[in-house]
């Protein structure tokens, strides 16, 4: 009998945490960034730690700015992924460690700051994108 | 209602001043260590995983057996996280949300069984992204963080269902363990 009444509690108590799961899940269908499909021209600028900036212009039908990456000859990234994505930390042999000096590798989409990383980051036609060096 | 100064002075003194109220009781200081030890071993093990951890379960159930003291253990967890990952924005998530489960816990620890600390464990899971969203947003601004927990949350939805499952069928066994190493102590 108590067993039942357990068992019971165990199915409410997971019917909980699954409606509430599921109303987040829409949450991000909703209101996670949408990739678009078809052929984009895009520009990545990387500013290194000297400041010096190397331009490349992309024509791509990628649908994330990580796809970008490595289409670009001479350009290389090099990171980290967890479960927040992928970190960046080496660009064309340059390494920010953020641990050794506060030094990171900002994302910037049309001249401010990404607000997602480069796995979630969708690249747009027209964008401009930039890989800079920050300390 | 649980008043936070008052909680923390029962902390305070029962991590200092016990059993002679003028030392650091050696069993107080031990059994810290052995918490935060875990804590960290058991995250260290199960980094791979992406937010399937143990932390949430330990910090639960420290605090239902051993009271206020737990909350030195997630104190002295998160610094050590700090100490060994560097301190980062994540580093004043972990200050509030890790602090928050352990309020949590201690405020139902008079009710605590599998099920009730089983939702609770898996309502932090879920919210945990949006608690760290609370220092991103103070440092980056609310547009960011809400764009940063919106990317987050089938992370978090793992968080919380990953939760869930390990302390339905962790938190006995480990109470109970708990309590035979209390009886057989010396």
């Amino acid at each position: 009998m108590t067993e039942k009444k357990n068992n019971k509690k165990v199915v409410l108590a997971a019917i909980i945490v699954a409606v509430i799961a599921l109303a987040m899940l829409l949450t991000y269908k909703v209101a996670a960034p949408k990739a678009t499909a078809g052929t984009k021209n895009v520009t990545l600028e990387v500013v290194d730690n000297n400041g010096e900036a190397t331009s490349y212009e992309v024509c791509t039908d990628a649908e994330y700015l990580i796809d970008i990456f490595d289409e670009i000859e001479g350009l290389t990234v090099d990171g980290t992924t967890s479960e927040y994505g992928l970190y960046i930390t080496t660009v064309n042999g340059v390494l920010a460690d953020y641990n050794a000096d506060g030094a990171y590798w900002s994302i910037l989409v049309n001249d401010e700051y990404g607000q997602y990383g480069a796995d979630q980051q969708p690249v747009a036609d027209g964008d401009k994108y930039g890989l800079v060096y920050t300390k | 209602m649980v008043r936070i100064s008052s909680l923390l002075q029962t902390a305070t003194n029962t991590v200092l001043f016990t059993p002679n109220k003028s030392k650091v009781s050696a069993l107080t200081i031990t059994n810290v260590g052995v918490m935060v030890a875990t804590m960290l071993v058991g995250k260290w093990i199960l980094a791979s995983l992406p937010n399937i951890e143990v932390v949430s379960l330990f910090t639960i159930v420290y605090t239902v057996f051993f009271g206020s003291t737990a909350f030195f253990a997630v104190i002295v967890f998160i610094i050590v996280e700090g100490i060994i990952y560097g301190i980062g924005w994540w580093f004043y998530g972990y200050l509030l949300a890790w602090p928050i489960l352990f309020l949590i816990a201690y405020i139902l620890r008079k009710r605590a069984n599998r099920v009730n600390m089983s939702v609770a464990s898996a309502l932090f899971g879920l919210s945990f992204g949006m608690l760290c969203g609370i220092p991103y947003g103070i440092m980056f601004g609310l547009k960011a963080a809400v764009a940063w927990w919106i990317a987050g949350i089938p992370y978090d939805i793992l968080h919380g269902v990953g939760n869930f499952i390990i302390c339905l069928f962790l938190y006995d066994p480990l109470i109970r363990a708990l309590n035979v190493v209390k009886k057989t102590r010396p």
